[in-house]
């Protein structure tokens, strides 16, 4: 990672970009798991590098991969990252208590974590997250491996939690944020490119978006020559959403831009400009 | 042709697994130095391969080749065991199995190949160890003819054989789900001093002679067959007579060795058709593995572990563990120990009631047995402890908590020192009543394991070692060496444990933390 610069306040920020792309570096340096080799993290005006345990008091990290004890159950295993959180007694139990409730896991709490689906497993990771209630919550391509319910589910779980919290999503599937980021962040090959209001992009992206109907047999060529977002295939033909400056297409029409198209749009024009 | 290309990548992918790692190269680092310490020069003060009276033969190629052979049957098949087991292990938890299955591979190739890739890595330690071997008889000069025949010639017939036993032994302790883990690796120790010790038990029986004829088929190690030889061969020139017995570690001598010749061994055809059928034994229990290999990983997946019988609840352990869970610390420590009773099996309660057992109603030689086997019941908790977050991949969750690198530590110690206490605490007891320095020189020693466990663990960022060097502790004490003296001189005993603490915990503090960053 190099060139990176935020500011960050209470909101959903989603952090996008592409398969690595520094996104999970960037988490790890803010959930204090790594250092960075220059520059500086401050936290309320402290730098976690020095003094990591003024960010951790307040952080709740979901890492997009994590194990669990498969001999425990839910509330066990939660008991424990309790008592290493610093929680003793009554206010553990509660704070146990409230996070299983709040991820819906109430009922399958004293179940082995071992016979968790993945969706139950990464909710137990959302518990364990929340346990010490967090000023700043980070979650690292949360839904990577979820079933589209659970993921749904995530999303208005993640959008509830949001509150006067920091939380930052990092993601490659621009659906994730769509309905829920008040920010943006993106990047690529280890640099910020974009930061700033999904509307922003998406006004960025303004008149870039295309879409016609075209033969199957031409999608192809399409394809090696535009950047095509979406393709539905129809009884007429294929239905494509392209990318473009100019109009791929005499019959090409323009359509107002997605989040996903702006993304396409923002990572096409930086490798053009790379 | 398909089916050699399958068996070569699975064999090439494993080797650069493995020799792309720095524990690799530390071990030939230490092959090295210890192949050169083998052949001290003759003002040294001690010997390695020697008879009885302290003689040994001249460092010509054959003996050389013979002392190197020696040392690869014993002490290479020891520690080249947990050097090479864990890659089945690391296949079936990377899920790198699930890839391969779904392939033509046959069970028993890929086996094999796992099997030759463990005989790779030996006979690439062994490479090394003659090459050093050959520089030393150069730089000694005792007797600077080379034969290369002569030299590698014990090392083909007794060494390999018995390395393949043990690269099959560490395939099948791959497969069996239990012994996997901690378990597998004090098994295995056992198991190696069976093979070792009672063929050699043979060369102190009155009818050692015979028996030492007939030893081709029941010496997988093949150290009777050298001892047989050395004994055929040297007691002429010694003019006395010589037990069959050699000593193969370290010997002190406080005067220059009696220096034999040894131009080469003469090899009996029993004693080669004795050395391939260990060799085909290796074999045919590699391919015996096959058809359990699916069955086997299926049980290594975290579903069918968390289905086992480790983690049943503990309500009467739990009633009693509640009330120490005070504070900051104390909360922490129980959770702890929550953690570590919670994945104690039925059989792991049983063993420590018996041992409790002994301590209590047994004679006090019993109790001074069982006192050691108790430290050693919970070694799973000790190096491979310490390592826990790292294998269980929680520790992105417990490494952003707040204050919690050293705090961890301290709980993880201290449960370790509880553990081992708790178990060992019926014979604590009885010593308290009745020889208190003794009672000292055990907890002494209670600590010092604890601490070394989570020291060596966080070092080597692997557990074997610490299991191995433990394991091999607790033997070497219940054969009646000071390591764990509770009896002769408990005070020294105590002495010295209290000193092993201040190194292994600067060897914590140095390697905890960087354990804890990655």
């Amino acid at each position: 990672m190099s060139d990176l610069s935020l500011q960050l306040g209470p909101g959903i920020l989603g952090l996008l970009g592409p398969n690595g792309a520094g996104k999970s570096t960037l988490m790890r340096i803010l959930a204090t798991l790594a250092r960075p080799s220059a520059g500086q993290v401050t936290w309320n005006g402290v730098d976690i590098v020095k003094e990591p345990d003024a960010l951790r008091v307040a952080l709740g990290y979901l890492p997009q991969d994590f194990g669990v004890y498969a001999a425990l159950s839910a509330r066990e295993f939660l008991a424990f990252l309790a008592a290493v959180k610093g929680f003793t007694g009554a206010d553990a139990k509660a704070r146990i208590e409230s996070c299983l409730s709040l991820v819906g896991l109430s009922d399958a709490a004293d179940r082995r974590l071992g016979d968790f689906s993945g969706g139950m497993r990464q909710r137990v990771g959302i518990a364990q997250a929340l346990l010490n209630d967090p000023t700043l919550l980070i979650v690292d391509e949360p839904t990577v491996g979820l079933d589209p319910e659970e993921r749904m589910r995530f999303r208005h779980m993640l959008t509830e939690l949001a509150g006067q919290r920091l939380v930052i999503l990092s993601t490659h599937i621009v659906s994730d944020i769509e309905a829920s980021a008040t920010a943006i962040a993106v990047m690529s090959a280890g640099r910020l490119r974009f930061h700033g209001a999904p509307e922003k992009l998406l006004a960025m992206a303004e008149g870039q978006a295309w879409e016609w109907t075209l033969p199957a047999e031409q999608l192809t060529d399409v394809r090696s020559k535009f950047s095509v977002c979406a393709s539905l295939r129809r009884p007429d033909g294929v239905r494509v959403r392209v990318i473009s400056a100019d109009r791929p297409h005499p019959e090409a029409q323009a359509v107002s831009p997605t989040l996903e198209d702006a993304y396409t749009w923002l990572l096409g024009a930086d490798a053009v400009a790379h | 042709m398909a089916a050699m290309q399958r068996f070569l990548a699975i064999l090439v992918a494993d080797l650069r697994e493995r020799t792309r790692s720095v524990r690799f190269w530390v071990v030939l680092g230490i092959v090295i130095a210890a192949t050169w310490a083998c052949f001290p020069s003759v003002d040294a003060g001690y010997v390695t391969v020697s008879l009885s009276g302290g003689e040994r033969g001249k460092y010509s190629s054959a003996w050389v080749g013979l002392a190197l052979a020696l040392q690869f049957c014993t002490f290479l098949s020891l520690g080249g065991f947990y050097l090479v087991r864990g890659t089945l292990v690391r296949d079936i938890e990377t899920r790198v199995w699930q890839l391969l299955v779904a392939t033509p591979m046959t069970r028993g190739g890929y086996l094999l190949a796992k099997w030759l890739s463990h005989m790779t890595v030996f006979g690439v330690i062994m490479a090394v160890g003659l090459l050093v071997g050959l520089v030393a008889q150069m730089t000694r000069a005792e007797d600077t003819a080379i034969n290369l025949f002569e030299l590698i010639k014990p090392v083909l017939l007794l060494s390999i054989p018995s390395l393949a036993i043990t690269a099959m032994l560490a395939v099948w302790f791959d497969l069996l789900p239990w012994l996997r883990r901690t378990a597998g690796n004090v098994l295995f120790f056992i198991l190696w001093v069976v093979m070792i010790s009672v063929p050699a038990s043979q060369l102190n029986a009155p009818t050692a002679a015979k028996d030492a004829e007939h030893a081709w088929v029941g010496d997988p190690s093949g150290v009777v067959v050298m001892a047989r030889e050395l004994h055929r061969s040297l007691q002429p020139q010694t003019s006395k007579p010589q037990a069959y017995g050699f000593s193969g570690g370290v010997r002190m001598i406080k005067k220059a060795p009696v220096l034999l010749e040894w131009k080469s061994w003469q090899v009996r055809p029993m004693d080669a058709l004795g050395r391939l059928l260990w060799l085909a034994v290796a074999l045919a229990g590699v391919l015996l593995a096959a058809p359990w290999l699916d069955r086997a990983a299926a049980r290594g997946t975290a579903a069918a572990r968390a289905g086992s019988g480790a983690g049943r609840r503990l309500v009467l352990l739990d009633r009693l563990l509640t009330p120490f869970a005070r504070g900051l610390f104390g909360t922490l420590v129980i959770a702890e120990l929550r953690l570590v009773l919670r994945q104690r099996t039925n059989a792991w309660w049983l063993i420590a009631l018996v041992l409790c057992g002994v301590q209590v109603f047994g004679t006090q030689a019993a109790m001074l047995v069982a006192l050691p086997l108790a430290w050693l019941l919970p070694l799973d908790v000790l190096a491979r402890g310490v390592l826990r977050d790292r294998d269980s991949g929680t520790e992105a969750l417990i490494f952003t908590a707040p204050g919690i690198t050293w705090r961890l530590l301290a709980a993880r110690a201290v449960v370790a020192i509880v553990l081992a206490v708790a178990l060992a605490f019926p014979g604590l007891l009885r010593l308290i009543a009745t020889h208190p320095w003794a009672a000292l020189a055990a907890l002494a020693i209670t600590a010092s394991i604890s601490l070394w466990g989570l020291a060596l663990g966080a070092l080597c960022r692997n557990p074997r070692p610490f299991e191995l060097i433990f394991v091999a502790a607790v033997y070497s004490g219940l054969q009646g060496a000071a390591i764990f003296d509770l009896s002769r001189d408990p005070i020294t005993t105590a002495a010295w444990h209290a000193l092993a603490l201040l190194p292994a915990l600067l060897v914590l503090v140095w390697a905890w933390p960087r354990l804890a960053r990655r």
